[in-house]
């Protein structure tokens, strides 16, 4: 019996106002992160086109700034934290849950309302050209959080737990943490993005059939407080305690590492079918790798003095915002022919794989040259010894975006007119 | 014109050769633990169809977490070598937006232009008059915050002469692109007359000329006689009315006083308002500047 028909029932006012079905919410979810999606990474778009050529005549420099703000809060707020644990979480507890509801259903509606409360801040500090959008951070971490937990609940009443719970339980307490690490010492909201890989290896660890070691997870989980911890250890510790501060932000880094080499290992050595959802999780992998991989040498001292605030850094984030973005888009064509009734466009989702891995790449590795020659991670200029780099990196953006549209794309499309599909509701552990 | 390419930068401190390699080591150890685990895989394929032991994953982790201890330890080492050396220059760098204002050990001021001696460990002290900034030196692959109410310090050695980067990479504000500069790194003789605002194979009247200008004399003393102090056009040599009553002759003993301690004879018809170079003139600019003066052909007097 599949979701589909089981519960699209109601189509009154109420029912959009008010969802109670994790299938309707899971829907607005999507459709709320698709639509800040869409001017996030437009204004990432034109933010690469001013630096396609050396000199800052696209973009004046405060409005470089601000369109920088705006894409980079309204992407990690509005997109990659709450879309996989809300946008695909509400419809896993149904999938692998077997609920109808989720435990508590007000608190998904008030964390619905939240986030879009959060949205419509980062919009009105675009239109002022405020860069920094406290309000839409805390507003939807708290979102977040409350989302998280409810689903964990709701998936924990399942024997035996998925890994997607797992996941999201231990995200649970590390979104807290750092909610709670911004209000006090106001640190910086970049390592966020680790937070938001940990739900995204909890979908690939789905799609893989994968049950990786928990304690993975758990470090996983932990990484994203390391920044604020070793800044704790460095006011209120003696010197003595100065080698944790050394060796606990490379060890963080390895964190993902492991995960992550674990599936590339699995995806290299073990025969599977690879469907869209299998590719687009392999290329979050590959994605994810490339970004730890460069997160060891920011997590290095001697390296990360030359090289924080640059374009290494910001390749190194946007490798990890690949990740959990193309692991987004695994998880929406592996549960998508019991989310909308209708079979996912395959080939175009192994097409978009495919185009995303290598703009992904084109886009990001001359960054990693360019923060080593020492270039700023926002500058609206640049010497013209940079211009092929740069050059590569905005082409490589612009085919990345086609990529991602041409998978939403055929996703809204085979929803409207694409083959039905019956495909019972299970998860692929099951089949065990 | 073609667009160039350039995909490392140039070495221009001891510690850029470190930082260099640990970056290049570390990116080969990751290679070698993909590839480790790789074949770690291979050899459990047909022991786990689904996943790998927990042995695998535990193992591989120690192994990585040794490594990168390792790594982390190599770094420490690398940026404390750097700094160990004691300063033999110390310059202040104050940021403002949007601009860096600099000033040598011997009152010589810049902006945006930062001479450094080479071969000498120099440290450079920070603060900052507005927001906070990130002065970014990636040639000698360094950074350091310049915060307000606060001084912090930056200690290296330019091992190499040349034009290179300096830039705030702080995202310090709206036009925090605008706080680039260059670092001039020159041999040690040349910045040590640099700082006493020598220019190399410069004569004295030249320099007198220079200072002239840079000093800014003529603002008051214009030639035309109608500023704020007599024009010095023809001055040497004649006879001055003074102030206070009597004359004097305009000879280097004049000259050097009025320069020196303006207030001791003021000439008749103009109020003492010439402040004092005592103490901002070295003997050999005073000189130089006392040179060209006395080139100054004669104006309306």
């Amino acid at each position: 019996m599949s979701v589909a028909r089981s519960t699209a029932s109601s189509y009154t006012l109420r029912s959009w106002l008010f969802p109670s079905d994790p299938r309707r919410l899971s829907g607005l979810y999507l459709a709320t992160a698709a639509a800040f999606a869409a001017p996030a990474l437009a204004a990432g778009l034109v933010l690469r086109l001013e630096l396609a050529t050396p000199a800052g005549d696209l973009l004046s420099a405060p409005a470089f700034d601000a369109l920088t703000g705006f894409h980079g809060s309204a992407m990690l707020w509005l997109v990659l934290l709450p879309a996989i644990p809300s946008g695909l979480g509400y419809f896993a507890v149904t999938a692998l849950g077997g609920a109808t509801r989720s435990a508590f259903p007000k608190l998904a509606v008030l964390s619905w309302y939240l986030l879009v409360l959060a949205g419509l801040d980062c919009l009105r500090r675009l239109v002022y050209m405020d860069a920094y959008a406290q309000a839409a951070q805390s507003l939807a971490l708290l979102s977040f959080t409350l989302t998280v937990f409810n689903i964990a609940v709701t998936l924990g009443r399942r024997r035996p737990l998925p890994p997607f719970f797992w996941a999201l339980l231990l995200t649970a307490p590390a979104g807290l943490a750092a909610a709670a690490s911004i209000a006090l010492f106001g640190s910086s909201a970049q390592p966020l993005i680790v937070l938001s890989l940990v739900p995204a290896f909890g979908v690939i660890a789905e799609i893989l059939e994968d049950r990786p070691p928990l304690w993975l997870l758990a470090v996983l989980a932990a990484a994203p407080l390391i920044p604020t911890g070793s800044r704790l250890l460095t006011w209120t510790a003696p010197p003595s305690i100065d080698v944790l501060v050394v060796v606990l932000p490379p060890l963080g880094a390895l964190a993902p590492a492991a995960l992550l080499v674990r599936w590339l290992a699995s995806l290299c050595v073990q025969r599977r079918a690879w469907t869209a959802a299998v590719t687009l999780a392999g290329v979050s992998v590959g994605l994810g790798a490339c970004g730890a991989a460069a997160g060891l040498l920011l997590a290095l001292r001697a390296t990360n003095v030359h090289l924080a605030a640059t374009q290494f850094e910001l390749a190194h984030s946007h490798f990890l915002a690949g990740c959990t973005g193309t692991a987004l888009l695994a998880g929406c064509f592996h549960w998508w022919s019991s989310f909308a009734g209708r079979a996912a466009p395959e080939l175009a989702g192994k097409l978009s794989a495919a185009v995303l891995l290598i703009s992904w790449n084109a886009a990001l590795l001359p960054q990693f040259f360019l923060g080593y020659l020492g270039m700023p991670a926002h500058a609206p200029g640049y010497a013209p010894a940079l211009e092929w780099l740069n050059l590569i990196s905005s082409l490589g953006v612009l085919a990345a975006t086609a990529g991602m549209a041409l998978a939403v794309g055929t996703l809204l499309w085979s929803a409207v007119a694409g083959a039905s599909s019956l495909r019972p509701v299970t998860s692929n552990l099951d089949r065990q | 014109m073609t667009p160039s390419l350039r995909l490392f930068p140039e070495q221009a401190s001891a510690l850029a050769a470190g930082v260099d390699a640990l970056a290049l080591a570390t990116i080969a150890l990751e290679v070698l633990f993909l590839v480790l685990f790789l074949f770690g895989a291979t050899l459990w394929r047909h022991r786990a169809p689904r996943g790998f032991p927990s042995s695998l994953m535990a193992g591989w982790s120690l192994f990585a977490a040794a490594g990168v201890i390792a790594l982390a330890a190599w770094s420490e080492r690398i940026s404390k070598t750097a700094a160990r050396a004691e300063p033999a220059f110390e310059i202040e760098l104050v940021a403002k937006q949007w601009a860096w204002k600099i000033r040598h050990g011997q009152g010589r001021r810049e902006i945006n232009e930062l001479h450094l001696p080479l071969g000498y460990p120099v440290r450079l002290r920070l603060t900052s008059e507005d927001a906070p900034h990130l002065l970014a030196l990636p040639a000698f692959r360094l950074k350091q915050v310049a915060e307000p109410a606060r001084w912090t310090s930056l200690e290296f050695v330019p091992t190499r002469p040349g034009e290179f980067e300096l830039l705030c990479a702080g995202r310090c504000g709206p036009y925090c692109s605008k706080m680039r500069g260059v670092v001039l790194v020159m041999e040690t003789r040349d910045y040590l007359a640099w700082v006493r605002g020598e220019v190399p194979g410069e004569s004295p009247l030249e320099l007198g000329k220079r200072l002239y200008g840079s000093l800014q004399c003529d603002s008051c003393h214009r030639p035309d006689g109608a500023g704020r102090g007599p024009s010095l056009g023809g001055l040497f040599g004649s006879t001055v009315m003074l102030r206070e009553g009597g004359t004097v002759l305009a000879g280097d003993e004049y000259l050097r006083e009025s320069i020196l301690n303006p207030g001791a004879k003021v000439v008749a018809g103009y109020e003492p308002l010439m402040p004092s170079f005592q103490g901002r003139l070295s003997e050999s600019q005073l000189q130089a500047l006392l040179a060209f003066l006395k080139t100054l052909e004669g104006g309306p007097r």
